[in-house]
């Protein structure tokens, strides 16, 4: 009970050493992440994926719109 | 500005069925771009593609922008703030990129309807069919973590909170 108590102490002690602004670990791991993935987004659209299927101006009239246009 | 009670439980409720049902739409949008793919058939390829479009347009996208507004609507209400946690700001920076790539990919996913719909497809289109999948397969990563934040949310106050905190003592 004693040593619950002290390691209580212990915790309150390290929460007021700590900034409270201090980024959680979590954060970090997904910052790194994140950076992969945008990375990889961005090489694969420089290396000509993205959306290189698309021309400009190259929209298709799907038939149901065709539909509703004749009407 | 705090919303009522009454307010937020509205709110609330709209962004847990906008949020799950797009969860549940990309699965299913998941499930015909893989049909679209691997399938043989090519019946059911072009019905694939031109489902594919429709939810996209009528179900995806309302889906995708009624979650990002009442999720902002929700924390900007409450206590929980915009900028207060670090589960709300990665849940943040998770959700805008995915709308704003849901949107900018209207055109490919038109463009592959019409292509399935109208011609007989060559190789670009091949490429375009894998490209849907693997987009499927990465904003269903995306909203499987953004649900799993708002689950568990993950202790962390971000330096705007500890300054209001400082400042309000």
């Amino acid at each position: 009970m004693h040593s619950r108590s002290n390691s209580h102490l212990a915790a309150d002690a390290s929460a007021v050493r700590a900034p409270l602004h201090k980024i959680p670990r979590w954060v970090k791991v997904f910052g790194v992440i994140a950076a992969i993935a945008i990375a990889a987004f961005i090489v694969d659209h420089l290396a000509g994926g993205g959306m290189r299927h698309i021309g400009h101006g190259n929209m298709v009239t799907m038939p149901y719109e065709q539909d509703q246009h004749t009407r | 500005m705090t919303l009522t009670r009454d307010f937020r439980r509205i709110v609330l409720t709209a962004h847990v069925l906008a949020s799950i049902g797009w969860v549940g739409i990309v699965l299913g949008f998941l499930a015909m771009a893989i049909a679209g793919e691997v399938s043989r058939d090519v019946q059911l390829v072009r019905a694939s593609y031109v489902a594919m479009d429709l939810i996209y347009r009528s179900v995806v996208v309302p889906l995708g922008l009624a979650s990002l507004i009442t999720g902002l609507i929700s924390s900007l209400g409450t206590d929980w703030g915009l900028f207060r946690h670090y589960w709300i700001v990665v849940k943040l920076l998770l959700t805008f990129p995915a709308v704003g790539l849901m949107l900018v990919h209207l055109q490919p996913v038109a463009y592959a309807a019409g292509v399935a719909s109208t011609t007989l497809w060559g190789d670009d289109f091949a490429g375009l069919r894998l490209q849907l999948v693997a987009y499927a397969v990465a904003a269903l990563v995306v909203l499987l973590t953004a649900t799993g934040l708002s689950i568990y949310k993950p202790r962390g106050r971000t330096m705007y909170r500890a300054r209001t905190i400082g400042g309000a003592q």
